[in-house]
């Protein structure tokens, strides 16, 4: 895969409803090894979406 | 004994975190010491020999998922994949010094996978109920004071040093190869972003300002998808007769990062925004000029030779590339400046004014949510409140922690707790709003929602307890700023 962020918006689509089917199974589940890995993926994601992967921006809070 | 850091941020913080690595590696001489970055900018460990580098390929996990067939299984697999590069290796140490989300997952992750029960993590990371945990104070402070429209001056390379729990000196920063200055100028022409930086237009005119004014030879300097804006700049410069273009040299988009090291090192200064040179540039000792915007703190991220200058510009158009010029040239003839910008001095702040004279932008040298976190956090002395509206925003901040505080108090079970969330939860909002109304107490407010943060998943009472010394402490704060109590404490030492 191409290194570079989507920028087709059909893909754009397909990345946010996955976010949310992610966000679901966290939901879910107990926080342990497999949902941290999920939640590594989800973040990268997100990461994505944003065209985000600079320090500085801070975590999501409790 | 093995170290791992983890660097998951772009090129400007990986050379930012190298003298931290040098620090790590005199102070555990015996030590290993292992690297983790990111793939895409794997290039900027390069010159780390003392280190083992581990690189982590973020494409090949998100692919899979990223593809139509959205296949989740098989990018977490490839995680795992990615993460088998420590396989074998037990951490004593995992030191996270990327302040992201997704590191403090992986850091929670790997200390899981490949540490023990008496591994000690620095940096972000996950607490056992997946919710962010910052176990040290420079973390929490990095969480509560640090980054853009915040008040931080603290610059990022000591305070990655602080999370690390090393202690930096000038040699630590020094990764020169002992290479001739020559007589030239090299310019970065651009920047991560856009908005970072002068436009092509601007940097042709400043060039061809220096070709007029000194003797020295301009290297322009940038990445790869940079050139087409450099090869406009040269060719422009060449339809003026009376320019000699021999003197300008473009390696834009020609050099990798080792050479692009040497070509500052060779430099008697670097001009341009705040972005990885810059930072190449604070380790081979080359003075800079910066030019700064509000796109960036440069309190915290500018250059680290001394005697660089920070040109700071609200607006990047409206810059005086006349003036720019004049800094130029005094820098190089090592003048003494007494202009409107910053000079690098070095201690905390790492910057000082370089004008006596009062100025209109003096808020930048002299800001009382500055002097806030200094009071907070280094036990200095809290600053006059002269503001009328500020006072009262303290008042109403006190009002509202004392009526936290009583509620607080009067949890005696978490049934009851979970009644009085409601109104918890309004006390907190309404904290906000205060803090968003007057923004200069926004310092103590963020160093309150660090502490609620920290407290880690255990039981009720503990809980209680913890939350209510918070707000206790945010009380005493509060008063020591408004010169009702004398008992300072420093809060995180």
């Amino acid at each position: 895969m191409k290194d570079t962020l989507p920028t087709d918006q059909h893909l754009k689509q397909v990345l946010t409803s996955l976010e949310k089917s992610l966000e679901k199974a966290l939901v879910a589940t107990e926080f342990n090894r497999e949902s941290c890995k999920m939640k590594i993926l989800f973040e990268l994601l997100k990461e994505q979406v944003k065209h985000e992967d600079t320090s500085h921006t801070a975590g999501p809070i409790r | 004994m093995k170290i791992l850091v983890i660097q998951l941020a772009r090129l400007g913080d990986i050379f930012m975190t190298w003298p931290v690595l040098k620090a790590l590696s005199e102070k555990y001489p015996n030590a290993e010491i292992h690297f983790l970055t990111r793939d895409k900018f794997k290039e900027a460990a390069y010159g780390l020999k003392f280190i083992k580098h581990h690189i982590l390929n973020t494409s090949s996990i998100l692919g899979p998922v990223i593809d139509l067939k959205m296949n989740v299984d098989k990018s977490l697999a490839a995680l795992d994949e990615n993460l088998e590069t420590f396989k074998g290796h037990k951490f004593d140490q995992i030191i996270n010094l990327s302040f992201s989300p997704v590191s403090s997952y992986f850091t929670w992750y790997i200390q899981q996978c490949y540490g023990t029960e008496n591994t000690v993590v620095r940096g972000y990371t996950r607490h056992t109920d997946g919710f962010l945990n910052l176990p040290d104070d420079s973390s929490a402070f990095f969480y509560s004071q640090v980054g853009i429209q915040r008040d931080n001056r603290i610059h990022v390379t000591d305070l990655f040093a602080e999370v690390a729990d090393a202690v930096l000196t000038e040699e630590h920063f020094n990764f020169r190869k002992s290479l001739p200055v020559k007589q030239q100028v090299t310019i970065h022409i651009a920047a991560s972003q856009k908005e970072k930086t002068l436009s092509a237009d601007q940097w042709q005119n400043l060039i061809k300002k220096l070709l007029q004014q000194t003797s020295f030879d301009i290297v322009l300097v940038g990445s790869a998808g940079e050139s087409e804006i450099a090869r406009g700049i040269v060719s422009q410069l060449g339809q003026d007769p009376n320019l000699v273009l021999n003197r300008v040299f473009n390696l834009v988009g020609s050099n990798n990062l080792a050479q692009l090291k040497d070509v500052i090192e060779e430099s008697r200064l670097l001009i341009g925004a705040d972005s990885s040179p810059m930072h190449i540039a604070s380790l081979v000792n080359t003075k800079c000029l910066n030019v700064s915007s509000d796109y960036v703190n440069f309190w915290e991220t500018g250059p680290r030779a001394m005697g660089s200058f920070i040109f700071k510009t609200s607006s990047l158009t409206e810059v005086n590339i006349q003036k720019l010029a004049q800094l130029a040239v005094a820098l190089l003839g090592n003048e003494i400046l007494e202009e409107q910008g910053f000079l690098a001095v070095g201690g905390v702040p790492y910057y000082k004014s370089a004008t006596t004279v009062t100025i209109a932008e003096s808020k930048d040298e002299q800001n009382i949510r500055w002097e806030s976190i200094r009071a907070i956090y280094l036990s200095a002395e809290f600053p006059k409140v002269e503001d009328n509206l500020m006072g009262e925003a303290f008042i109403r901040l006190l009002e509202c922690n004392e009526v936290i505080l009583e509620q607080l108090k009067g949890i005696t079970s978490k049934e009851q707790a979970k009644n009085l969330s409601d109104v918890l939860n309004q006390g907190d909002h309404i904290l906000a709003t205060i803090a968003k109304l007057v923004p200069d107490v926004i310092p103590y407010l963020n160093w309150l929602e660090a502490e609620k943060i920290r407290i880690p998943p255990v039981q009720f009472e503990e809980v209680l307890e913890k939350t209510t010394r918070a707000h206790q402490t945010f009380e005493n704060l509060i008063l020591l700023q408004l010169g009702v109590s004398d008992e300072h404490t420093q809060v995180n030492p």
